[in-house]
Order: C-alpha cells, then sequence, then structure tokens
C-alpha cells in the first residue's frame, strides 16, 4: 500500500530542510531513518507521511484601535487580527462566530464586549452557554481574573447550574452581569423567567449571548439546543432585549450555515487566525502489515479475524511508539480510543520500555474521566510539572483542563473528527520549541483513507461540515409545549417556531391533543398549555424521544450520560461489552418496558468485545425529494419507517480477532424508527448490465455461512448484491471524512429488489439511526456527489482483494457481518453513478 | 383561582359540556362550557384500573372509596376486568365495565337525575330495551330489571370503549379514532344535549367534540381514562390515578383525578413506604388510630424517632380532627390582612382578569372585586393597586400558594402595563399562607383536609361554599372561550355568566380568610402556651 510513497530518509530530509535556523528538531532527530533503525523495536519503515506546519508570527493591531482607550490600557498586549475584526464587526452591531483555532484568545473578544457594554451601562447582561460543566467554571475562573486584574471592572460572573446553591443563585439573577450555564440548565431555568425573581431584570438588559465550543452542537444534541436558543430569543423579545450573539467553533466548513441554523440569526464569520503559533510536525504513522493479513477466506468472519490478528493492533503499536518518544525524554501524551482502555494501554507502553534497546526506566500514568477527582489532579499536576514521563489518556484531555504542554503527543487511531484530532495536536509544544504529534493509523477505513491521503488533513479546503437540523417534528412539538408553559402561544411566535404553516398546523395538533387549551386562539389572548407540569422536564437532550435509558452500575458507580432509545438497543444490549471513560463494562441487564428504563452494567477486565448482528426492514416509503440523475439512476430522499432487530451477537477477542463464543440471542424487540432517509435507485436492469461488463469471475458464497440472510446464493444475485452492500458501507464508512457526523448513528440496507414505485431494480438505502431524523441522511443526500466520488477511488485503490477489508468496505456495525462484499462490483456501480451524476447536469 | 403546584400530585381538570371540538376551525366561535345547575346532586364515579387496584394496599383501595363516596365504580385502562373482583367483598358499590357483556347496563342514580350506561362488547346491539337496569343508592333491595321505566325520564350518561386519540407529530395531525363505531352504536335517544358520553379509552380530563354531520345536536365526550398514545413533553406518562367523575343532570361534566398517595396513612407527611408498613405491623392502620396512639409508643417503633413522631402525629391529629394543629414556632404578619385570589386564563396565564379581594373577616369581611372592563383590558389592576397602596397601605397581601402564582402573575401583569407600580407593589408585603402554613421551617402548621388545596383545607375547617359545580378550570375554560369569541365574532359573543363566576372567586376568599383565621388562633395559642418565657421576662412597665 506504500509503494508510491518516497522513503523515510528522504522525507526526514526535507524535514530538516525546511528549518529556517539549520538546527535539527528534536523530534526530527528522535524520528530519523537512523535513529528509527537503531533503537525502535521492530522498525518496518512505518512512517507513510511527515507534515511540517510552519510556525506563524503574531499579526496584530494595537488594542486603542479597537477598544476605547480605558480597555485598551488595561490589556498587557496588542490584540490579534481576529480578534480585532470580530470586536469591530460587535461594534457595528453584528452577530459573529469565530472559528480560530483553541488558545487563539477568543474568550477575550466576547470578555471585551461585555466590557464595552458595562461601560456604557452598568446594568448590561450578558449570558454564557458551554457545553460542560467542567469548561463553565474554567471560564468562570478566566473570566473574573481577567476582569478584576486587568481591566479592573467590577463585572459580576457566575456559574449558574446544577452544583449552585439556591441561595447564590437567587444572588446571581439579582445582581450578576454575567451568567454562566450549559444549555441542559437553560431549558430548565427558562420556564422560571416570570416565576424567580431577578430573571427580569437579568433578560430585560441582556445585550450578548456567547455560545462558545458550538461545533459540539451537532446531531440530536444540537437539534435540542437549536430549539432551546428559539426559545430564548422568543422570551428576550418579550423582555424588548435584542443581544447580539458570539458563537465560537472549532474549525468547520460552515459556520454561518451552522450558526444560522442554531440560532435563526444571521451571523459574519472571523477566521483568520492572527494568534501567534509554535511550528510543529506531524508524523502518520501506520502499523506494519503481516503478508498473511491478505486472507483468502472465503468466510468474512475468519477474514476478518485473520486481518486484526495479522495487523498489530494500533494500540500496541501506538504504545511503542509513546515507550520509544518517552525513552528519548521527550514528555509524552498519548490519547487513545482503543478497545482496552487507558489501563491497559499504559501497561503495554510500559511493557514496550522494557522491550525497548535503551535502558531506562519510564513512569507511565494512565487517564481518563472515570478516576476519581484526586487521582486526575495528582495526574494533571504531574504533567504541568514534569514528573511523568508518559501518559496515556483519553480524549478527556483535550480540551479545558489546564495541564501545561508536553513535548509530544500520540493519536491511536484518528478520533473521528478534525477537531478532535487538532485539539490532541494541540497538547503538543512547550514555548517556542518544536511540537511532535504522531498519528497511528487505526484499523478502519478512515484511518487508511487518512494515511493513504493526508492532504485530508492538511489541505485547507477539506473540512468537515457541521450538522444540525430542525425538521424533526417530534422534537420540534416537545419544545414547542415548552414555549407555551413559558408564555401563551400567539401568532408572532411563528416567526422563532418554524414560520407559520408548520407552527399552526402543530399547535392544532396538541390543541386536538388536550395537552394545548383546545378553545384557545393563537390571535386572541393565545393559547395555553393545559398539560402535565414542567413539560421541560420530560425533554431529554440525548434523544429525540423523551425516553432516556439511565446507565447504573451494579457495586459502583458510573458517571454516564444517559442514553436515547436507539443506542441502548443497538449498543446496551444484554451481554454487550463496552468501554467507557476508560474502563469496561458489561451490561448486565437492560429493561426496555419500564417507565424510568434502566440499563444495569458490571465492572469487568476483559481482552473480549461484542459485536451485534441485526436484520433490518424498511417500509412506507414517503418522497420528498426527488433528484433524477442520467442513465435511469435516480436519487431520493424521504422518510420511512425501519424496523431492525438487534437479534444476535459474538463475543470476539480483540487480541487474536477470534470469536469466542456466539452467536448469542440478545432477547431484544424490534426496535421502530420512524425516520429520514435517501435511497439511490438502480434501473432495473442493471445486475445484468453490470456483470456482463465485468471481465472477472463471478464471487462464490462462502460453505454455511449466513444462512440466514435475504440475499440470494446464485452467484450472479451473491456477487452483485456484494457489490451494492460494498457501495453502501463505503459511504456510510467514509461520510464524517466530509460531515460531522457520528456514523453510529446512521445505518444502511441495500437489496436487489425493493417493493416501491420508486424503485425498479436494486436499490440501497442510509438512514437516520435516531427517531424522526436528525438530518445525517439529509446531508449524505445533498453531498452525495462528493461522497461517492472519495468512496470510489478509497475502494478502487485499497490493494485489499475483492472481499474488502476493514480498511475499506468491511464494517464492525454490519448486520450481515459483511457478507456479501465485492469491491469490485462496488467500484463499477459507484463509477455508474458518478457518471449520472455528472451527466445529469 | 389557587391551585398550589404539585403537592400531592392530583391534576385537577374539569370536563365540560361545550364543544371543545377537535376539528374546530381556529376563526369559529365556540359554546361556553355549560356549568351544572347550582344545588344540584351528580352522579359521583371512581374510575380505577386494574393495574392501580393490583398495585394498591387493600386499605388504600377502601380508603379511596371510603373517601370518594362513589355512586358506581368504572373499570378502566389495562386489566380492567380486575377491578371487580378485587373490590367485590370490600365495599358494595357497583363496578361498571364498559366494553364488556352482551348487554348495556344500566346505573340509576337514585336523586341525581343521571343513569349511567356501560356499553357491552363490541358487535353486540345497543338499544334502550335491552338496557338491565339497577339503581343505585335509595331502596338498596331492588334487584336489577329492565322493566322499571323510570330510569327513562333520567338523563343518560353513556360510557364506552370505541374512541382512541392518535398523535401523530410527523403527520403534524391528531386523529379521533372509532367515531363512526361509536355513533353508529348510539341510539338516537342518547344523542340529547343533556347526555354526557364518557370515554374509558381517552385520557382523564380530555374533552372533545363529535363531528355530526348532518345533525345539530353535538356530541360532546369526556375522557375518563387512559390513552395510549404519546402525548411527548406534554405527560408523565406512567400509571394513572384514578380520578372522580361528577356527572349533572344537564350533561355537564367534571373530572378530577385524585392521588392515592394522599389516601389513609400514606397522606400523611413523613409516613412513607417503610413507616407505613412498620405502623401496619403495629396494627395502626388508618389515621384516627394514629391520633390515638400515644406519644411515646409511636416514638418506640422502628424508624420513629422523637421528632418524626410528634411530627407524624401531630398531624394525624389534625387530620382527624379537622382542626389545624401547631408544628414549630411562627408568626403571622402584624395588621390587618387583605385577602387575595384571581382568576386567570389558565394555569401559565395571559392575564388575570379578575382580582378577588376580601376586606375583613370571612363572615363579615366586605368583597371587592377588581374585574377587566372590557374584554383585555388592564385598568383594573391599575385599580388595585391604587386601592393597595391608598386605603389599604401598610396591610400584608395574603394568598394561598401566592409565592408561585397570584404574586409573580400580578408582577408579570403590572411589569406588562403598568410598570410604574411595580415598586409598589413590591414594597407591600406579600405573604403566601401556604408556604407558611406548609413549606417554611419545615411547615409551621399541621392542615386538616385530604390534599393541601384551598378547597380542601377550608372545607374541612367548617366553611361551605355558596355555589357548588364550578372550580378554577372552568373558570378558565369559559373566561378562554369567551375571549376566543370576541376576537372571531364580536357582535355575537355569549355572555359567561359573570355573577356565578365572581361568587366562585368570592367563595375562595372567604375560604382564605377561614383558613387564615385559624392559623391566626393557632399562633396566638402556641404564643400564650409560653408562659415560662414571659414571666421570666420582665418588661418596662415593671421598673417605671
Amino acid at each position: 500500500m506504500t509503494d508510491n510513497q518516497p522513503s523515510t530518509d528522504d522525507r526526514v530530509s526535507e524535514w530538516s530542510q525546511l528549518r529556517t535556523d539549520g538546527d535539527v528538531s528534536r523530534g526530527g532527530a528522535v524520528l530519523s531513518q537512523a535513529e528509527l533503525q537503531d533503537s525502535y523495536p521492530d522498525w518496518r519503515e512505518q512512517i507513510v507521511h511527515t507534515e511540517r506546519v510552519p510556525s506563524q508570527s503574531a499579526d496584530v493591531t494595537p488594542a486603542e484601535a479597537v477598544v476605547c482607550d480605558e480597555l485598551a490600557t488595561g490589556l498587557p498586549h496588542d490584540l490579534y487580527a481576529h480578534q480585532a475584526t470580530a470586536l469591530e464587526l460587535l461594534a457595528n452591531d453584528e452577530n459573529v462566530v469565530i472559528t480560530t483555532s483553541t488558545s487563539s484568545g477568543k474568550t477575550l473578544i466576547y470578555q471585551l464586549q461585555m466590557a464595552r457594554n458595562y461601560l456604557a451601562d452598568e446594568a448590561s447582561t450578558a449570558l454564557c452557554l458551554y457545553p460542560t460543566k467542567a469548561l463553565t467554571s474554567d471560564q468562570e475562573q478566566a473570566l473574573n481574573d481577567t476582569f478584576r486584574q486587568e481591566l479592573d471592572l467590577d463585572v459580576t460572573v457566575g456559574v449558574y447550574d446544577g452544583d449552585t446553591k439556591p441561595e447564590r443563585k437567587r444572588r446571581l439573577r439579582e445582581n450578576a452581569n454575567t451568567i454562566l450555564t450549559n444549555p441542559a440548565g437553560l431549558n430548565v431555568y427558562l420556564p422560571r423567567h416570570n416565576k424567580d425573581r431577578g430573571w427580569h431584570r437579568f433578560y430585560n438588559n441582556l445585550e450578548l449571548v456567547v455560545i462558545d465550543e458550538a461545533h459540539e452542537y451537532s446531531g440530536v444534541m444540537g437539534t435540542h439546543v437549536a430549539w432551546i436558543l428559539r426559545r430564548l430569543r422568543r422570551i428576550l423579545n418579550y423582555y424588548d432585549a435584542d443581544p447580539q450573539f458570539v458563537m465560537t467553533t472549532a474549525t468547520i466548513g460552515n459556520p454561518a450555515d451552522h450558526a444560522q441554523r442554531l440560532t435563526g440569526l444571521e451571523h459574519t464569520v472571523v477566521d483568520t487566525d492572527g494568534s501567534p503559533q509554535g511550528s510543529r510536525d506531524i508524523v502518520l504513522w501506520e502499523p506494519p502489515l503481516d503478508e498473511s493479513a491478505q486472507s483468502d477466506a472465503a468466510d468474512p468472519g475468519q477474514r476478518q479475524a485473520d486481518f486484526e490478528a495479522a495487523r498489530r493492533s494500533s494500540a500496541s503499536e501506538a504504545a511503542t511508539v509513546t515507550a520509544h518518544l518517552a525513552m528519548n525524554e521527550m514528555q509524552t501524551l498519548q490519547f487513545t480510543t482503543a478497545r482496552q482502555g487507558t489501563e491497559i494501554g499504559a501497561k503495554q507502553t510500559v511493557t514496550a520500555a522494557q522491550d525497548h534497546p535503551l535502558d531506562r526506566f519510564i513512569s507511565v500514568e494512565p487517564y481518563h474521566a472515570g478516576l476519581g477527582k484526586k487521582k486526575r489532579r495528582g495526574v494533571e499536576d504531574q504533567l504541568k510539572r514534569a514528573k511523568v514521563d508518559a501518559v496515556i489518556s483519553t480524549n478527556a484531555l483535550e480540551l479545558g483542563i489546564d495541564i501545561g504542554s508536553v513535548d509530544a503527543t500520540v493519536t491511536d487511531s484518528y478520533p473521528g473528527t478534525k477537531q478532535s484530532f487538532w485539539q490532541q495536536v494541540g497538547r503538543a509544544g512547550r514555548g517556542t520549541s518544536d511540537a511532535l504529534s504522531v498519528l497511528v493509523g487505526g484499523s478502519d477505513a478512515m484511518d487508511a483513507y487518512i494515511l493513504e491521503h493526508p492532504g485530508y488533513l492538511f489541505d485547507d479546503d477539506t473540512v468537515e461540515d457541521a450538522v444540525v437540523s430542525v425538521d424533526n417534528d417530534r422534537v420540534f412539538a416537545d419544545h414547542l409545549l415548552a414555549a407555551a408553559a413559558e408564555r401563551p402561544l400567539t401568532l408572532s411566535d411563528a416567526a422563532y417556531f418554524g414560520g407559520e404553516t408548520r407552527f399552526t398546523e402543530l399547535v392544532s395538533m396538541w390543541q386536538d391533543a388536550g395537552v394545548l387549551e383546545q378553545t384557545g386562539s393563537l390571535a386572541a389572548n393565545g393559547v395555553l398549555y393545559t398539560g402535565d407540569r414542567r413539560p421541560q422536564s420530560r425533554i431529554s437532550l440525548y434523544g429525540t424521544t423523551g425516553t432516556e435509558y439511565e446507565v447504573v452500575c451494579d457495586g459502583g458507580e458510573i458517571d454516564h450520560d444517559p442514553v436515547a432509545k436507539e443506542r441502548a438497543y443497538r449498543e446496551y444490549h444484554q451481554g454487550a461489552i463496552f468501554l467507557h471513560a476508560g474502563q469496561q463494562y458489561r451490561v448486565t441487564e437492560i429493561d426496555h418496558n419500564s417507565y424510568h428504563p434502566q440499563i444495569h452494567v458490571e465492572q469487568i477486565s476483559t481482552t473480549q468485545y461484542t459485536q451485534t448482528t441485526s436484520n433490518k426492514q424498511i417500509r412506507n416509503l414517503t418522497v420528498r425529494d426527488h433528484r433524477p440523475l442520467a442513465n435511469g439512476i435516480d436519487l431520493y430522499f424521504g422518510s420511512g419507517t425501519v424496523l431492525i432487530t438487534y437479534n444476535e451477537y459474538l463475543i470476539r477477542d480483540y487480541q487474536t480477532g477470534e470469536v469466542v463464543d456466539g452467536p448469542l440471542p440478545t432477547g431484544d424487540p424490534p426496535l421502530e424508527l420512524h425516520t429520514e432517509l435517501m435511497w439511490v435507485a438502480l434501473p432495473e436492469n442493471h445486475l445484468q448490465h453490470t456483470l456482463a461488463a465485468m471481465d472477472a469471475p463471478l464471487l462464490e458464497p462462502a460453505e454455511g455461512v449466513n444462512s440466514g440472510t435475504h440475499l440470494s446464493d446464485e452467484p450472479k444475485r451473491y456477487t452483485y448484491g456484494g457489490g451494492i452492500h460494498a457501495a453502501e458501507h463505503g459511504i456510510i464508512q467514509l461520510a464524517p471524512l466530509e460531515l460531522m457526523i457520528d456514523n453510529s448513528d446512521i445505518g444502511g440496507l441495500s437489496t436487489t429488489r425493493h417493493r416501491h414505485e420508486t424503485i425498479p431494480g436494486p436499490t440501497w438505502f442510509i438512514h437516520d439511526g435516531i427517531d424522526g431524523g436528525i438530518g445525517f441522511s439529509k446531508a449524505i443526500y445533498e453531498n452525495i456527489d462528493t461522497l461517492a466520488a472519495r468512496t470510489r477511488d478509497h475502494i478502487a485503490d485499497c490493494g485489499c482483494g475483492r472481499r474488502g477489508c476493514p480498511l475499506c468496505i468491511m464494517s464492525e456495525d454490519c448486520g450481515n457481518r459483511n457478507d456479501p462484499l465485492d469491491s469490485l462490483t462496488g467500484t463499477m456501480i459507484l463509477e455508474d453513478l458518478l457518471v449520472a451524476l455528472e451527466q445529469a447536469e | 383561582m389557587s391551585e398550589p403546584a404539585g403537592m400531592d400530585g392530583s391534576h385537577s381538570e374539569s370536563g365540560h359540556n361545550a364543544s371543545s371540538a377537535v376539528t374546530t376551525d381556529a376563526s369559529d366561535p365556540v359554546t361556553l362550557p355549560a356549568l351544572p345547575p347550582p344545588d344540584a346532586t351528580p352522579a359521583t364515579l371512581l374510575t380505577l384500573s386494574g393495574a392501580t387496584v393490583s398495585q394498591l394496599r387493600p386499605e388504600t383501595v377502601r380508603g379511596l372509596v371510603e373517601t370518594v363516596a362513589p355512586d358506581i365504580v368504572l373499570a378502566v385502562g389495562t386489566q380492567s376486568n380486575a377491578v371487580a373482583p378485587t373490590l367485590s367483598g370490600r365495599c358494595d358499590v357497583p363496578v361498571g365495565e364498559p366494553g364488556t357483556g352482551q348487554r348495556p347496563q344500566g346505573y340509576r342514580i337514585v336523586g341525581s337525575g343521571v343513569t349511567v350506561v356501560t356499553l357491552p362488547m363490541r358487535g353486540t346491539e345497543v338499544q334502550t330495551e335491552r338496557v338491565v337496569v339497577t339503581p343505585v343508592g335509595g331502596e338498596r333491595s331492588q334487584n336489577p330489571t329492565n322493566d322499571d321505566p323510570t330510569w327513562r325520564a333520567d338523563a343518560v350518561c353513556v360510557a364506552g370503549t370505541e374512541l382512541s386519540l392518535d398523535v401523530k407529530p410527523y403527520a403534524r395531525k391528531t386523529s379521533l379514532d372509532g367515531v363512526d363505531a361509536y355513533r353508529q352504536r348510539l341510539p338516537e335517544p342518547w344523542v340529547t344535549d343533556a347526555t354526557a358520553h364518557l370515554s374509558t379509552s381517552l385520557r382523564a380530563g380530555f374533552t372533545t367534540s363529535l363531528p355530526t354531520p348532518g345533525s345539530t345536536t353535538a356530541v360532546d365526550v369526556v375522557g375518563v381514562g387512559q390513552s395510549a398514545t404519546d402525548l411527548g413533553a406534554g405527560s408523565r406518562g406512567g400509571s394513572i390515578d384514578p380520578a372522580v367523575v361528577t356527572v349533572y343532570a344537564n350533561g355537564a361534566v367534571a373530572v378530577n383525578t385524585i392521588d392515592p398517595a394522599t389516601i389513609g396513612l400514606r397522606g400523611i407527611r413523613g409516613i412513607g413506604q417503610r413507616r407505613l408498613q412498620t405502623l401496619t405491623d403495629a396494627g395502626i392502620t388508618t389515621v384516627k388510630e394514629l391520633a390515638e396512639t400515644r406519644l411515646p409508643e409511636l416514638s418506640d417503633l422502628q424508624g420513629f424517632g422523637r421528632t418524626t413522631a410528634r411530627e407524624v402525629y401531630t398531624r394525624a391529629s389534625a387530620q382527624a380532627s379537622d382542626t389545624v394543629q401547631h408544628l414549630s414556632t411562627g408568626s403571622l404578619p402584624r395588621g390587618e390582612p387583605v385577602f387575595i385570589d384571581i382568576e386567570t386564563d389558565g394555569l401559565n396565564p395571559s392575564t388575570a382578569w379578575l382580582i378577588g379581594v376580601l376586606d375583613g373577616g370571612p363572615e363579615e369581611g366586605r368583597y371587592l372585586s377588581f374585574r377587566e372592563e372590557e374584554p383585555g383590558g388592564t385598568s383594573h389592576l391599575d385599580a388595585f393597586v391604587t386601592w393597595l397602596t391608598g386605603p389599604a397601605a401598610g396591610r400584608p397581601v395574603v394568598a394561598w400558594n401566592g409565592h408561585n402564582f397570584d404574586f409573580p402573575v400580578i408582577t408579570e401583569q403590572l411589569q406588562a402595563h403598568y410598570p410604574e407600580h411595580v415598586a409598589a407593589w413590591d414594597d407591600c408585603y406579600q405573604f403566601d399562607a401556604y408556604w407558611w402554613a406548609v413549606k417554611d421551617d419545615g411547615g409551621h402548621v399541621a392542615l386538616p383536609g385530604r390534599t393541601n388545596t384551598l378547597e380542601d383545607v377550608a372545607t374541612a375547617l367548617g366553611w361551605e361554599p355558596t355555589t357548588t359545580g364550578i372550580d378554577g378550570e372552568t373558570v378558565a375554560e369559559m373566561y378562554t372561550a369567551y375571549r376566543r369569541n370576541c376576537a372571531v365574532a364580536p357582535e355575537n359573543a355569549p355572555e359567561p355568566e359573570w355573577d356565578r363566576l365572581e361568587a366562585y372567586c368570592e367563595d375562595d376568599v372567604r375560604a382564605l380568610a377561614t383558613i387564615y383565621a385559624h392559623l391566626a388562633d393557632v399562633t396566638r395559642r402556641d404564643a400564650t402556651d409560653q408562659p415560662q418565657n414571659r414571666s421570666m421576662q420582665g418588661s418596662l412597665a415593671d421598673f417605671t
């Protein structure tokens, strides 16, 4: 797979040439060909790419040019370009969305705006939203420090959330200038606006709303936040307040869009980063693949096992890299998503160190959110004071918490989004010295793609789009009830709530159901809420149906967010093994029928993991959008019912890849999803047409495999079926490269025949895995041109053989155990689709 | 209206005989809800589901039936066929089961002018001749018969299971299913304005009007049971509470849910499942028995310390003797109180169209009405604050559950319409008597009455309303319907019975004054009951 890449030596010398001061960076030295050949255990030319991100000096503007003297004198330094731009836009009464990197000083922007507002009117107030409580309390500290010490202003700042005592809450409501909270909190505090003293003052004087780390609000959470913000704006309108909005996000492809969808307001984008950056070396590292991994086994389960056994798991490879760096006196922070958690990762690192030619002792600590507070503080402290050589962590240390900086980071398996990746990389680099980051590729199609196309990470024009949608009527309907409880609904509210048609239709629906006043009139004194009290308390931010499963640990504790129903069925069936915050658990019991359903788990320590298979049926299709292409191919987007039964699971060992037990029954009833989906409808004769054009033999079904599938064993149908199956998998696997979606929240189904008027021949579906849909399959439908092209290239270029491998089309979540799969036919089908897309224009 | 928030979980609703239509166009006027005639005796039904009766302790079921004293029980919800067997032998109230049997069963509620008829199984015929009628109340010894024609003069209350609601958010529609089946089953004599239609497959308190093409008579249906549809965030979900349904001969229906956890010992604050078990084991099964237990015995029981025993005992005494009992030291505001009660258009209201004020004691006090002078008018708010800060300046303003309702609503209304009055209103001593009695410092007194609602407490203390058959919800619905008509068809908007609504409001402030008088008595007694403090303190007078 790396035939066309320059040798390591060439790349490293490129490295040294790029440095202008003539000195070889330490990272360069430690990871040079010579050094690695010498001292790296089992060196097999794993480096596939290195990238030097050059340093960048600050682009500044004197503070006096932007803010008044009173504020400028307090600031210890000039403003960066993006800070200046943002503040000028804000002075012009605009809303801004700022997408510069972490630690580029985004907080100062909104803090100075708060200061300006305060100087103009001491009664002015600001509301700041953060996605996590940890971030909220960090920011409270930061804001207070700057106001007191640098700006010398008596601005009262306070956190208002579940941990705040009632007495303090009252004082904040009645006196604070700035209140910090999180969306779940705002959801339940907003209805108190006319009941708790102080909100009236606060909202009346609101001049600024800050939404921090807004890229976190996508998918299901994003939908809820979008509605909570609309409810807020509507209440603010009642209080005659019209604040400006400041949103900060990580780098995403569509910041203006995202801001608009979350808030309903237009924002101007500020994206050119003026803050200084040290230079960085980023190394892409590919774990070696034994020849024996090129399995010829017909049984895909066996192929997967062979593959996993042969390939050094990225985790143990990452451990070796970490050990090598630490042995060479570079304090290293490793981020891992591996199955076995951080404890085992730490042990692996110690073992690797023991096997290392250099004779040194290194100290290694694991870190994850499940450790006690004291232990975590201890590790953070050790990092800050350089008292530990290596820390193996989950993404808990990605942002917010201050640990100083380390010399190097190692990322074990691509974390799924660019934001995550760059946030991890950002932890490396002390002061002006160079930073080194290594990405060790995991056994996943995305990882393979990135290692093959490093430009994906480093080119500016491949940034994922955030996906958030307010189309789900079920979620909207719930928030409409919450809004009605906040104030009676009137026709003027339609501007905030979906426009007149959607608003009046849903109001009528609820009136007919008796939870909104039946005789109430939107035109008269409004429509009042008449359902059970506190509807907002029954809105779950984790799902679309209000049903939340609580995760309870028998004989222990677990701090786990509530689980939405769809996810509970998929990942938390009885017997499922999962990793959370660095610790392994097994589900002992799950009760779907109780009014407050619970998932019971127990702590375990094991080398096993589980894989669930499912049966799927799609019915009741309704078309909402249709894009006819050339050559008889059509694209559709719409809604339907997806019936999924997660019926069986296998227990595998991650060290050997073998099946230890199973298939075992899960005992779960079917899950019925009413959701959104897209489908590619191919012409009736596409099977014959494709196979006729194929100049390779047909695939033969393996013996005794998959006796339960609806796909035929007949070689032609089997082969072609493998093709559309491969196309479906490929697009799902690679969609996250383009869109910020969690591909465990989407699913697919491919079939040679489906009874529906829009489907004359074979087809494949991609659907949202959440009831009511949250915009994922819609985003895929809208971006199909890019996705299909990218997928086709990746499948065609994977050198693994027709039946595919985990790096291209095999998926762990396949309900059909990855059978049949044929990358050759799949490539042909995708090519037909691409041609049809092109000719349609 | 002064429904305290979630105190006992009972979700007060009222149904009515108006055309609160599922399919009413937003621009059509609606009929005002009909009020039952004052002083009419209704038929009282208690709805129970099989799931409820099997989950509750036998004493609780008995206590429920005793408290409500229904004429008949109606089996609803899941496992409705378990209700009759569970109740038989424990109480002699007949149990009606709609949707079962071959023939309609009629229960002639003597004295109310209402006969409740439960419809038989689907597919069987419903004719007036086939109804088997059992008289309830009056001479019990009569046997069921279908010869007795006296029931024909009664108003009929039909109870059926045909209808169901289906909420479909993705289609943005709520549909009512089973309408045709139901309509076709009904004999013509049962489709009059005086007929009440109850559905056990619709949520208790839900009301709707059945479309009746070609007929001028509306068929209004009231839900008394449980619905299978998903109401999203609008419903607490879970098992349904029993409901008390009162049916009047003019077709008016009221539905109020009742929380079993307020019945008997379980309803005493401080007695949860464990302590309940302990008491039962010790042979104490009723509130009266608890009130008669000696304190030392009580505090000896497992799980009862001295403080808890005293508290629990005091609460039981209050309930058993229908009096207010002292719990912890506290004092009421000084000065002659001004009692208020507001009427709005709902619990999250857009307006407070009536502020009822009582100046003086419960009997002789003067009732003042500050009411909107035109639909949606606000000058009465101005008048209220002017009076409050003028003639009534410096006096405490007392409301029941004022902190959660009356006071914030008035504040919000003033902020919106008379912001110049907000400061003066804020300066008034706003006193929530309910909060003082029940919440402050753990509660200063133990109140009588099954729940802490204004009406329950006052009734237990001997207060009697002058107008019956009306409650806060009805008033709000009446007003909302009126306002809608004013907006949609102003020339023809029929006026509600304002006198009756005012009478209800006046009743409430007098009820409040009644309770307050008892609170004052208790705090005075409490003060004088501590003579040692008094005698120890000298007073200045002693030394001059």
